[in-house]
C-alpha cells in the first residue's frame, strides 16, 4: 500500500494543475478560470504554433545542396522540390510563412481570397475577376508577420538565416512588416504578376500581354493607320480607326492598351505610387527587404542555393517576343509554385509569385551602389529601420550605408549576411551556374536590379545588378507591385 | 548525368577540392559570347559537368578505367560496343 496520504495525493494534483497552466502560459496560450483537468485540451489550443527554421550555408562547401544544413526546428524537415509536372511541397506546405492570393484593394483591405490552385476562382468557388482592368485594387500574395534575422559567419562569409512567427528576442524583426508610420502590420503583400501599367497606375492584373512602352508621342500634326501605337498624356494608346487627316486626340479612334518595361525607375515608382489613396505610400514596387526574405525562404524550404534548380530557370534563353507575348496569369491554376527544372523558356511561379525571376529584369526599391563599393540601403517605408529617409528614394540619402560591401562582378561564391538580408561578397574562379550561390552580381553605382531577363542564361534568375541606371529604359526592365497597408 | 555549366573562368577537368562532397568532372569546355541586360558583350566559359560523389570516387575511375581498356579491346578487336545509359 502506498505511503501517500489523501492530502499528499491533492497537492501533487494541484501542483501538477499549476505546472500545467504555467507551462500552457508560458507559450502564450490562454488559460481559462475553469477549475478541472478537462478544460485543459481547450487551454492547450490556444497556444500559437510557434516554431523557429533556420539554415547554415556554409561558405567552403562548393555543392549548392550540400552547403545548406537545416537549424532549429527544420532539423528533420524534407525539402521541396519541382518535379516533372507536380511541385513536390515535403514538409512545408502547411509552413506559416506560405502566402495566401488575394485580391487587395487600393485601401489596403482583402476584397476577397483566390483559390491557390485557381486564381480564376474565389476561395469559395466563385468566379473571380482578376482580369478587370477596373477593380479597385490588385491581385497580390498576402504573406502573415514573419520575424527573421540574416546572422554573419565568423569569417564574414555567409552565415545563418533564422525565420520565426513571433519575436523569439530582440534579434529578430520583421522588417517587411511595417507601414510608413513605423507601425508593426499583420501582413505585407507582393504583386502576382509583373506590373502592367494603365491610365498612369502600375497594376497586377491578370490577362494582361507585356507589350513594351512607346516613345512615339501622339502628334496632332499626323495621321495614322489602324494598329499604330503612340503615347498619349503617358498612356499608351492602339489605332483602331485610322485618323485621315491631322487633328486632336480624338479617344474614340484609339483603344488603351496595358504596358510593361521600357520605363525609367523614377517612372515606375511614380506609377505605383499612383495606387495610394493617401500622401503616405503603402503601394510601391519591389522592395529589397521583400526580395531578399523571399530568397532566404527560398534557400531555406528548396535546402539549396540554387533555385534554379529547385524551382525551376524561368523564361530565359528566350527572345523579345516571347517576353512581348507572354500574358499575365499564364500558371493561375499552377499553384503556389511552379517551373520547369531542365528548360529556360518556360514562367517560372514561387509563393504564387508569376516570373519572380526571368522574363524581366526588376528594379527593387531599397539597395542602391555607390561609386566608392559601398552601398545603401533601407528596408521599411518609414524610419523604422533607422534610416533618415522617411520614403523610398533613387539616390540613397538618408540610407544606412556598408561601407566595402559590394563585390566584384562574376559568380558569387559567398555572400555577407546582416541586417540588411544578403548581398554577394566574394566573386571567385570557382564559382559558376553550378557552385555555391549559382548566381553572378554585377557591382555599380546604380539602383538594385534583380533576375536576368528572357535572353538570359542559366544563373542569372536571381542575379543582382547595382549598374543598371535609375534614369535608363530598357523592354528588358520591368517591375512589379508591393504594399504595406498603413495599420488601423 | 552531365549538366550544362558556364563560369567565367576555365575550369579544371577534374576538380576533387571544390566540394567536401562531391568531385567535379568536366568536358567540352569552350567559350561562348553573352550580352548582359546593358547590352554590353562578354565572353565566358561553358561546359558539361557531372559531379561524383567522393565516396562513389574511386569506384568511378575504376569504371571509367576499364571502359577505356574495353574501348581499346573492342578497337583492336572490331567488336561493336552497344552504348548504354549515362549513369552517375
Amino acid at each position: 500500500m502506498s505511503g501517500h496520504t489523501i492530502a499528499d495525493n491533492l497537492k501533487r494534483l494541484v501542483d501538477a494543475r499549476t505546472a500545467i497552466a504555467n507551462a500552457i502560459t508560458r507559450r502564450g496560450g490562454i488559460v481559462t478560470a475553469g477549475e478541472g483537468f478537462e478544460d485543459f485540451p481547450a487551454d492547450i489550443a490556444t497556444i500559437p504554433n510557434m516554431a523557429i527554421y533556420g539554415i547554415h550555408i556554409d561558405p567552403d562547401e562548393s555543392d549548392p545542396s550540400a552547403r545548406v544544413t537545416y537549424l532549429e526546428n527544420a532539423v528533420g524537415m524534407t525539402p521541396v522540390y519541382m518535379g516533372e509536372t507536380k511541385f513536390n511541397y515535403g514538409s512545408w506546405e502547411k509552413a506559416f510563412f506560405m502566402p495566401k492570393p488575394c485580391v487587395l484593394s487600393y485601401d489596403g483591405t482583402v476584397a476577397y481570397y483566390l483559390d491557390p490552385n485557381d486564381y480564376t476562382k474565389k476561395l469559395d468557388g466563385t468566379p473571380s475577376n482578376i482580369d478587370d482592368l477596373s477593380i479597385n485594387g490588385n491581385v497580390m500574395l498576402e504573406f502573415p508577420k514573419i520575424y527573421y534575422k540574416f546572422v554573419p559567419s565568423a569569417s564574414g562569409k555567409d552565415g545563418d538565416f533564422y525565420i520565426s512567427n513571433y519575436k523569439v528576442d530582440d534579434s529578430y524583426e520583421c522588417w517587411c512588416n511595417y507601414d510608413a508610420d513605423n507601425n508593426e502590420i499583420d501582413h505585407f503583400y507582393i504583386g502576382a504578376y509583373n506590373g502592367c501599367c494603365y491610365n498612369g497606375k502600375m497594376r497586377s492584373i491578370s490577362g494582361l500581354t507585356l507589350p513594351r512602352y512607346v516613345n512615339t508621342a501622339y502628334s496632332s500634326s499626323n495621321t495614322y493607320a489602324v494598329g499604330d501605337r503612340v503615347n498619349y498624356n503617358n498612356c499608351m494608346y492602339e489605332c483602331v480607326t485610322a485618323v485621315e487627316t491631322p487633328e486632336e486626340f480624338d479617344a474614340t479612334k484609339w483603344e488603351q492598351f496595358a504596358f510593361n518595361g521600357n520605363n525609367t525607375g523614377v517612372e515606375e515608382l511614380a506609377l505605383a505610387r499612383s495606387n495610394n489613396i493617401s500622401a503616405k505610400d503603402e503601394w510601391l514596387t519591389n522592395i529589397w527587404a521583400d526580395t531578399t526574405l523571399i530568397l532566404g525562404l527560398l534557400y531555406l524550404i528548396g535546402k539549396s542555393t540554387n533555385p534554379e534548380e529547385i524551382f525551376g530557370l524561368g523564361i530565359i534563353n528566350s527572345t523579345i517576343e516571347d517576353a512581348e507575348s507572354y500574358v499575365t496569369g499564364t500558371l493561375n491554376d499552377k499553384g503556389l509554385f511552379y517551373g520547369n527544372v531542365s528548360e529556360g523558356g518556360a514562367p517560372i511561379k514561387v509563393f504564387g509569385i508569376e516570373n519572380f525571376w526571368g522574363c524581366k529584369t526588376q528594379r527593387c526599391a531599397g539597395l542602391i551602389g555607390s561609386a566608392t563599393n559601398d552601398f545603401y540601403y533601407k528596408l521599411t517605408h518609414g524610419t523604422k529601420d533607422g534610416t533618415e529617409a522617411t520614403s523610398f528614394n533613387t539616390n540613397g540619402a538618408g540610407y544606412h550605408v556598408v561601407e566595402n560591401g559590394q563585390a566584384a562582378d562574376g559568380w558569387i561564391k559567398n555572400k555577407s549576411f546582416g541586417k540588411y538580408g544578403m548581398i554577394a561578397k566574394v566573386v571567385d574562379e570557382s564559382a559558376s551556374s553550378t557552385t555555391y550561390y549559382c548566381s553572378t552580381f554585377t557591382p555599380g553605382k546604380n539602383y538594385c536590379m534583380f533576375s536576368g531577363s528572357y535572353s538570359s542564361n542559366p544563373g542569372n534568375g536571381t542575379r543582382v545588378a547595382l549598374s543598371g541606371g535609375v534614369n535608363s529604359r530598357s523592354i528588358r526592365y520591368s517591375n512589379r507591385l508591393s504594399c504595406k497597408p498603413l495599420s488601423d | 548525368m552531365w549538366v550544362t555549366a558556364e563560369a567565367n573562368y576555365k575550369p579544371n577537368t577534374v576538380d576533387t577540392s571544390a566540394s567536401k562532397v562531391y568531385n567535379y568532372i568536366r568536358r567540352n569546355i569552350h567559350q561562348e559570347q553573352r550580352e548582359d541586360d546593358e547590352g554590353n558583350i562578354f565572353t565566358v566559359w561553358v561546359y558539361e559537368e557531372k559531379k561524383i560523389s567522393k565516396e562513389n570516387w574511386e569506384l568511378y575511375k575504376a569504371v571509367e578505367h576499364n571502359a577505356a581498356n574495353i574501348d581499346y579491346i573492342a578497337m583492336m578487336t572490331d567488336v561493336e560496343i552497344e552504348e548504354g545509359e549515362d549513369d552517375e
